[in-house]
């Protein structure tokens, strides 16, 4: 019984730890005033200011995605990806969170802030 | 190997390339991850088979499953090819060194596998921003950990792989 109580003790230790994590992530995310920035092969191919509604098309290594936005709002609505994860993973509305479609090498990253003043 | 341990070898392989698939069109909340089923049947042979048995499974698993599924050599087969080594490393480990219980090894072998799975995406998409999915990851990680770790201590307590392969 002794296993048992070092893994409740490794269970509580691990939940601690990523709920500091989650805290930490909401607590200094920011949820006004955003802007996406979308990468591809790990270049900058895009900067978008997230204040209205829009859709662009993306083209990827395997398909098209197509970004919609709205006000401090970003999603991919469809993507040819095999996996679908960027589609299903929604709408991120804080810094706290990033697309990313593997297949695609495309990941869009919410900054905000300050940062109003983009070079587009 | 007697062909009585081969044929138990190839139906826990069987097994564990079902429960990948399966598992694939089960959605746990955040895209991405996956149930780990199929860790029930590694963490089982790291248990009752020897390490190199459990290895060879769990290979030959992630190759038939990425052939299968048609992910071979994508950027998704090399995440579960290195969540899956990662986790496997940790979990051999951890089930000789007898500190855990099932429970606490196929916790750690679970919240490792994503740990792989991130690490793989970093230097895919070569950027560290992937690291934001961690915690949420980890908390689900350990949820589905605990699941498999108690399907996996319920196989152990009635020892089943004894009945089937005799005294060995």
């Amino acid at each position: 019984m002794k296993k048992l109580r070092n893994d409740i003790i490794l269970i509580a230790s691990i939940l601690i730890i990523a709920l500091i994590g989650i805290i930490l992530l909401l607590s200094l995310s920011k949820r006004d005033n955003l802007a996406a920035e979308i990468y591809y092969d790990d270049e900058l191919i895009m900067t978008i200011n997230l204040d209205k509604e829009a859709e662009y098309i993306i083209t990827g290594d395997v398909s098209d995605l197509i970004i919609k936005t709205d006000i401090n709002e970003i999603w991919v609505s469809e993507s040819g990806c095999p996996d679908l994860i960027c589609v299903h993973q929604g709408h991120v509305k804080s810094t706290a969170s990033v697309i990313t479609c593997l297949p695609n090498k495309i990941y869009i990253k919410v900054i905000g802030g300050e940062e109003v003043d983009l070079i587009v | 190997m007697s062909i009585k341990r081969l044929a138990i070898n190839a139906m826990l392989m069987a097994m564990a390339i079902v429960l990948s698939i399966v598992e694939s069109f089960i959605p746990v909340f955040v895209p991405g991850v996956k149930l780990g089923l199929a860790n029930v049947i590694i963490l089982i042979m790291l248990y009752e088979f020897s390490i190199k048995e459990a290895f060879i499974v769990n290979v030959l698993r992630i190759l038939l499953v990425g052939l299968l599924r048609g992910t071979f050599l994508s950027p998704t087969f090399v995440m579960s090819l290195s969540g899956g080594m990662l986790s496997f490393l940790v979990m051999m480990l951890f089930s000789r060194i007898k500190v855990f219980s099932a429970i606490g090894v196929s916790v750690l072998g679970a919240i490792t596998h994503s740990l792989g799975q991130i690490i793989a995406a970093i230097f895919l998409l070569s950027t560290d921003a992937v690291i934001y999915y961690l915690p949420f990851i980890g908390i689900l990680s350990l949820l589905t950990g605990i699941f498999s770790g108690v399907i996996c201590r319920l196989y152990l307590k009635r020892s089943i792989t004894s009945k089937f392969i005799g005294e060995e």
